[in-house]
């Protein structure tokens, strides 16, 4: 019973083409022609997409037809209609749809013809495929095939490259009407050039000319590319079946919003579809898209690409994977921003407009620039100073709203996530100062987790986690564990207001507390009963883990600790086997 | 050696047969094993055609075959050491067109739409899809649409994207050619071929005469080579003096000295042999395919423009062209005077 309903409703997704989509399709097969006008190859480049999915239907339909006869009989001119688009090269140099075409023409033949009409279309398709195949002979591309002795698929492909070449050198001479004030302006033909390049574009051949376009725009501000072109590009790069060069990469991207937007979000999905996988390699991945790179040429590409990060991060609050990425994207891009030339480099400020100039310079030190005696002082002065913000955007907004504040702060706190790690050295921190050097680490601590909170609940929170912090240190330096510390913890935690943060500190002290591993261990494993807490503090691990490793910290010490934590998060009889 | 020349045979007979009645008898297997064995062929080509001696065994067997084929099969049409570089696609070409060929081989040739992997140039990497027909299809289309662009370059003196691309793929091959020593004559054989197989000299000028424009100065010894072959063949020159642009015309003379003697002295021909036509007041030739005043005119004035040195040249010929002829002013008397004139 189910397998009917599914199968009819496959069957109506790619039903029988309708009497109005065949003359349609047969009107503009025909208007085509060879494709040899400019308005044509225009007309065509909107439909290419449709064609496609009208052809692969198609093709569905005579896949299900048991001959030619009825083939023909319930698609009356679907021989002319095949053959007049096999004529087209717009439509042929496309490989989809070629290879669509071709497999229609091949459905339509008999392996036992059983009247004239299946002969007659055997013969046609056998001298269709020939011809397609051929070079006409006494012509002077059959004379070349044969002088050049190679195999014409060599010969072809040969041919394609050099004319490539001659179109992206035409392209690329640079539009200067005051010099060559006798020849026009070619940027009329551009356009047209662009058009004629849509169907191109997964065409490894056709990648210089395809680059030269995009990179026209960047020295002539008047050509003009079509906006097919511009898309098809788009979608070829995301799926990776384009390649071209950076300079072309970013052309497209300054010249076109939605492309730059949708590289952004391909890379989005590609960290939240699998973030345990990804994190081994996110910094792999988040350079191999380019997109550090490019924000560090091209300021208005970063801004872009934060605007992005940002929406995002207020929709998703809390997804560590996204600031995981955050993160790896600012620290790639700050690597790229310092590899460029002096000359040509723009100052940060220019990347980070709305945050204080005090606060900017502390949070864009990388951890390795700072003496490790000097972090707690470091780390302490950025919590003073976003503690004395947040205070000041509480006193105006009890005065009245204030949306320069309020913007000035929310900026403030996406400088902190997308420089995240220094909210980790804090809570690494906090695991050995006193009580007095807590309080800046708390408050930075406190913003993070929760920067809407404002002025009694902001209090409430830190004092919450003050507290948390004080009883943590109490059970992670005591000898024995007295088991209703440990039960009250565990509800502290289970109780979620500030369960992230909470966590963000446990497991700091599990990591870097001078007692026994075996205590740590413990701790973790009675106070982390819920499966949620202990996926996330198993990101949490994990991603310690990689900071070390990088900043050059993990000694052998801390990786049998680390090693040993993560363990304990495993189900019971796994760690029991190891 | 002896053993790929056997080979050779083999592959051509069977390529023979594919072509004829016999074929019937073929079932999938043997087509697979046909192609295999095209395959091989256009290998041993392309590692040995190069080589003077081993071309020279080729050669002689590929003749020896050629004509017991010809006798066995009526209409028979001989192969030559070429078109083994394409045995893959012959085979696939005479296959389709073959009715006789079984329906289920015909099928089998659709279904797998035969790669044809790569048996050509060593020297390029191919995969799956590049040797496929599909992307031989989608390339050539994708060279019509570029061909058909209208972006123009003053540069180019009206020669077509096709022909330069054209040009280009000559010289490249004389140069391959020429990268073996001994080679010159086999060089020259393949563009009497070349010639042969263009199908009219119209078309076969246009691509020379790219050639010899293309810019780049990798290209410099194959030019030449060019020139030499070029001055064996007068025929082709004059051709091209008559079919191609005046622009064009020019073109050349600046870039090759030899030509410009030839073209213009075509042109100093054409002239002499013009007869002024009092009534109609025009000089014209009276002859079948007959050259205008106008047309020689406008040659010479694109000569005129390119300024110097041919202007100079032409100036100096002029002038004492215009004197042997007893230099007259009058319009009507003597071409020189009036082709003078309208150049000025």
């Amino acid at each position: 019973m189910e397998g009917k309903y599914i199968r009819n409703t496959l069957f109506k997704a790619m039903t029988a083409p309708s009497e109005l989509q065949l003359s349609f399709w047969m009107d503009k097969a025909v208007k085509w022609g060879q494709a040899t006008t400019p308005s044509a190859q225009q007309d065509m480049s909107k439909h290419l997409g449709s064609l496609r999915s009208f052809l692969q239907q198609l093709l569905h339909t005579l896949q299900l037809t048991s001959s030619a006869t009825e083939a023909v009989k319930s698609l009356p001119f679907v021989g002319q209609f095949l053959g007049r688009l096999c004529w087209n090269p717009y439509v042929t140099a496309d490989g989809e749809s070629c290879s669509l075409l071709l497999q229609c023409v091949c459905c339509l033949y008999s392996a036992e013809p059983r009247n004239a009409l299946e002969q007659r279309a055997n013969d046609w398709i056998r001298n269709l495929l020939c011809h397609l195949t051929s070079a006409e002979e006494g012509g002077v591309i059959y004379a070349l095939e044969r002088f050049a002795g190679i195999a014409p698929h060599h010969c072809s492909s040969q041919a394609l490259q050099k004319m490539v070449a001659l179109l992206t050198e035409e392209v690329s001479v640079s539009c200067s009407p005051a010099v060559h004030s006798l020849d026009r302006c070619l940027c009329d033909s551009i356009h047209a050039v662009s058009v004629a390049c849509v169907p191109l574009i997964t065409c490894p051949e056709a990648a210089p000319l395809i680059g030269a376009l995009l990179k026209r725009r960047i020295s002539c501000g008047c050509s003009h590319l079509s906006e097919e072109f511009i898309e098809a590009v788009s979608t070829a790069l995301l799926s990776k079946t384009l390649v071209l060069e950076d300079m072309a990469v970013i052309a497209l991207w300054c010249h076109s919003l939605s492309s730059l937007e949708g590289a952004v979000l391909s890379l989005l999905e590609s960290v939240l579809s699998d973030p345990g996988a990804v994190l081994q390699r996110l910094e792999e991945v988040v350079s191999s898209s380019f997109l550090p790179k490019a924000s560090a040429q091209h300021c208005c590409i970063f801004l872009i690409v934060n605007d992005v990060f940002r929406n995002v991060l207020m929709a998703m609050e809390e997804n560590v994977a996204v600031g995981a990425l955050i993160q790896v994207f600012t620290s790639c891009f700050l690597r790229s921003h310092s590899a460029q030339k002096q000359q040509e480099r723009l100052p940060l400020r220019a990347f980070f407009p709305h945050v204080p100039q005090n606060l900017l310079t502390p949070l864009l030190t990388e951890p390795s620039e700072v003496p490790r005696q000097a972090w707690l002082e470091h780390v302490s002065w950025i919590g003073r100073l976003l503690h004395s913000m947040s205070r000041e955007a509480d006193q105006v907004e009890e005065k009245g709203d204030s949306p320069r504040q309020r913007r000035a702060l929310f900026e403030a706190w996406f400088l902190l996530a997308q420089r995240g790690h220094w909210v980790d050295v804090a809570a690494e921190l906090l695991v050995s100062v006193d009580a007095e050097q807590s309080e800046p680490l708390l408050c930075l601590l406190t913003f993070y987790h929760h920067p809407t909170d404002r002025g009694h609940q902001s209090s409430q929170q830190i004092m919450a986690a003050r507290e948390a912090w004080g009883r943590m240190r109490i059970l992670f330096l005591a000898h024995t564990l007295p088991p209703e510390r440990l039960s009250s913890m565990n509800k502290l935690l289970s109780s979620a207001t500030s369960a992230n943060l909470l966590l963000r500190l446990l497991l700091s002290f599990a990591i870097f507390c001078p007692a026994f591993t075996s205590t740590a261990v413990k701790v973790l494993q009675k106070v982390l009963t819920q499966a949620e807490l202990k996926r996330r503090a198993e990101w949490l691990l994990a991603s310690a883990w990689h900071r070390l490793s990088r900043g050059g910290a993990l000694d052998a010490a801390l990786q049998d600790r680390l090693r040993a934590l993560q363990d304990s998060l495993l189900p019971e009889h796994i760690s029991r086997c190891t | 050696m002896e053993a790929i020349l056997k080979n050779l045979g083999n592959t051509v007979e069977v390529l023979a047969v594919s072509q004829t009645v016999f074929v019937n008898e073929w079932d999938n297997q043997t087509v697979v094993r046909a192609f295999q064995w095209a395959r091989y062929c256009e290998q041993v080509y392309t590692r040995f055609h190069t080589t003077p001696s081993i071309r020279a065994a080729l050669e002689t067997r590929l003749n020896q075959t050629n004509e017991r084929l010809a006798e066995t099969f009526s209409g028979y049409r001989f192969l030559t050491l070429s078109d083994l570089a394409q045995c893959q696609h012959r085979l696939f070409a005479g296959l389709l067109r073959n009715p006789v060929v079984p329906l289920s081989v015909i099928k089998s040739l659709f279904d797998k739409f035969p790669s044809f992997e790569d048996g050509g140039s060593p020297d390029e990497q191919s995969n799956e899809t590049d040797s496929d027909l599909i992307g031989f299809i989608r390339r050539r289309s994708a060279c019509d649409i570029l061909c058909s662009l209208a972006v123009e370059r003053k540069e180019s003196c009206g020669l077509s994207r096709a022909s330069q691309v054209q040009g280009k793929l000559l010289l490249q091959r004389i140069e391959a050619v020429q990268c073996r020593p001994d080679n010159d004559s086999y060089a020259r054989t393949l563009l009497d071929s070349f010639l042969q197989d263009s199908g009219g000299l119209g078309n076969f000028s246009e691509v020379i005469a790219a050639a010899l424009l293309s810019g780049y100065r990798e290209d410099a010894t194959a030019q030449d080579f060019l020139l030499n072959w070029l001055q064996g063949h007068r025929d082709v020159l004059h051709s091209m003096c008559q079919s191609l642009q005046p622009a064009l015309c020019t073109k050349l003379s600046q870039q090759c000295p030899t030509f410009k003697l030839i073209y213009w002295d075509s042109l100093k021909k054409w002239a002499s042999s013009l007869e002024y036509n009092v009534s109609d007041q025009v000089w014209v030739q009276k002859c079948s395919n007959a050259v205008s005043f106008k047309s020689v005119a406008d040659r010479v004035k694109s000569l005129w423009s390119s300024g110097s040195p041919l202007k100079e040249e032409m100036e100096k010929d002029l002038e004492v062209l215009k004197q042997t002829d007893g230099d007259f002013e009058v319009h009507g008397l003597s071409v020189w005077t009036d082709l003078l004139n309208y150049l000025k």
